[in-house]
């Protein structure tokens, strides 16, 4: 009887463990090895939003009134947590291909499927986009844009509306950013952890 | 001389008597005093013309009217707080302000007679009177207000909304360049693509 119960346990923890994996936990990326490109690129954009702050700004979100901004409340409804890192570099070929190698890496691991790459010679151009799914619900989206000036990647955990996201971008209540292009004198907001 | 005769004419001065005899002609002659009549009432001269009893109120009968015209002729423009109200609501559409009416600007629409009446009344009371029961007109009140402005967010919310803004916009941004280079928009001869649908 003990046994039973034991080897019951075991196969508990053998099936609940690669569940818990699979969650949305699992879906953030570790962009450790990217932290030594601040001190190279020319522009750096870092933003970390979950947990509480992105409570928070749901909170903000849903109560505005503007048009757009309840568009994207919608769209983030289920959101668990956004990560963004943007870096452009002064000159081509100024950061390490491993760096961002590192990160299509982790996005090799079970749970990740690839739904996009895009390769162009031109600009030395990657792009590159996974999702996750748990249950039929999806858990993650990776992006990673990577050129010869610039790296971009993002990482969105929880379900989220990809087209709204596309419909509304540029249309919020802040400054369209637009990393690529070249603006004498403009300098993105250099977020931190 | 006899100081005493000076004093109370006691005694006898000669000098002093011959004195008094040559000034006598010059020495008061107290007359009695006409007694005014009681039941004749004092006739009062006024220096005032006598339209100027009539300048003052009329002068201020009319600035009321001038006033109450100016003021109903605005209130009689069409839609003007409907447009003010109009244009609050547009603002919240474009910016990220909870702007909604007022309570007063909202009596303001609904009934302006009672004000109206209100006002008259406060500008035929006596002086003191006004100022002590003096009401400031809600379109008064308000004006003095400062304009109705964004909901006040605390810094924390602010950072939180701006942080997550920023986040949406560039992955946004970024997915559309995806997008766009799935779909062939920035595409050369020598993109590679492959989509797995």
């Amino acid at each position: 009887m003990h046994n039973i119960f034991k080897n019951f346990l075991a196969a508990a923890i053998f099936v609940l463990v690669p569940v818990a994996a699979a969650s949305g936990q699992d879906a953030r990326l570790n962009f450790e090895r990217l932290n030594g490109l601040e001190t190279r690129a020319r522009d750096v954009v870092e933003v970390n939003i979950d947990g509480k702050l992105l409570d928070l700004a749901k909170r903000v979100t849903a109560k505005a009134p503007d048009a757009n901004a309840k568009k994207a409340a919608a769209a983030i409804e289920g959101l668990k947590g956004i990560y963004v890192r943007v870096y452009r570099f002064q000159n081509d070929n100024e950061y390490n291909p491993a760096d961002i190698d590192e990160i299509r890496a982790q996005l090799n691991s079970p749970g990740w499927d690839r739904v996009a790459n895009v390769r162009s010679k031109k600009n030395n151009q990657k792009v590159d986009v996974f999702t996750m799914f748990t249950q039929n619900v999806m858990s993650g989206v990776a992006v990673i844009i990577s050129e010869a000036k610039s790296i971009a990647v993002v990482n969105i955990i929880g379900p989220v509306d990809i087209e709204m996201l596309m419909e509304i971008s540029g249309k919020l209540n802040i400054p369209r950013i637009d990393i690529e292009q070249e603006k004498a004198g403009e300098m993105p907001p250099k977020e931190e952890d | 001389m006899n100081e005493d005769y000076l004093w109370s004419r006691t005694g006898e001065d000669p000098q002093i008597q011959e004195l008094e005899e040559k000034l006598s002609v010059l020495r008061y002659q107290p007359a009695a005093v006409p007694m005014p009549n009681a039941s004749r009432k004092p006739e009062i001269v006024s220096t005032n013309k006598w339209w100027s009893n009539w300048l003052v109120p009329a002068f201020a009968a009319a600035l009321v009217t001038i006033g109450l015209t100016v003021w109903m002729g605005q209130s009689d423009k069409p839609g003007e707080f409907g447009a003010g109200v109009a244009k609050h609501e547009n603002d919240a559409v474009t910016r990220f302000d909870a702007i909604t009416p007022s309570a007063d600007v909202a009596t303001q629409i609904a009934d302006p007679l009672p004000r109206q009446r209100e006002y008259q009344k406060a500008a035929y009371r006596p002086e003191k009177r006004r100022l002590a029961n003096a009401r400031i007109s809600p379109r008064a009140r308000n004006s003095n207000r400062p304009p109705v402005s964004e909901p006040m967010l605390t810094k924390e919310e602010k950072y939180a909304y701006d942080q997550l803004m920023l986040a949406l916009s560039i992955s946004g941004s970024k997915l559309k360049m995806v997008r766009d280079a799935i779909d062939g928009t920035n595409v050369d001869d020598q993109t590679d693509r492959s989509v797995r649908r």
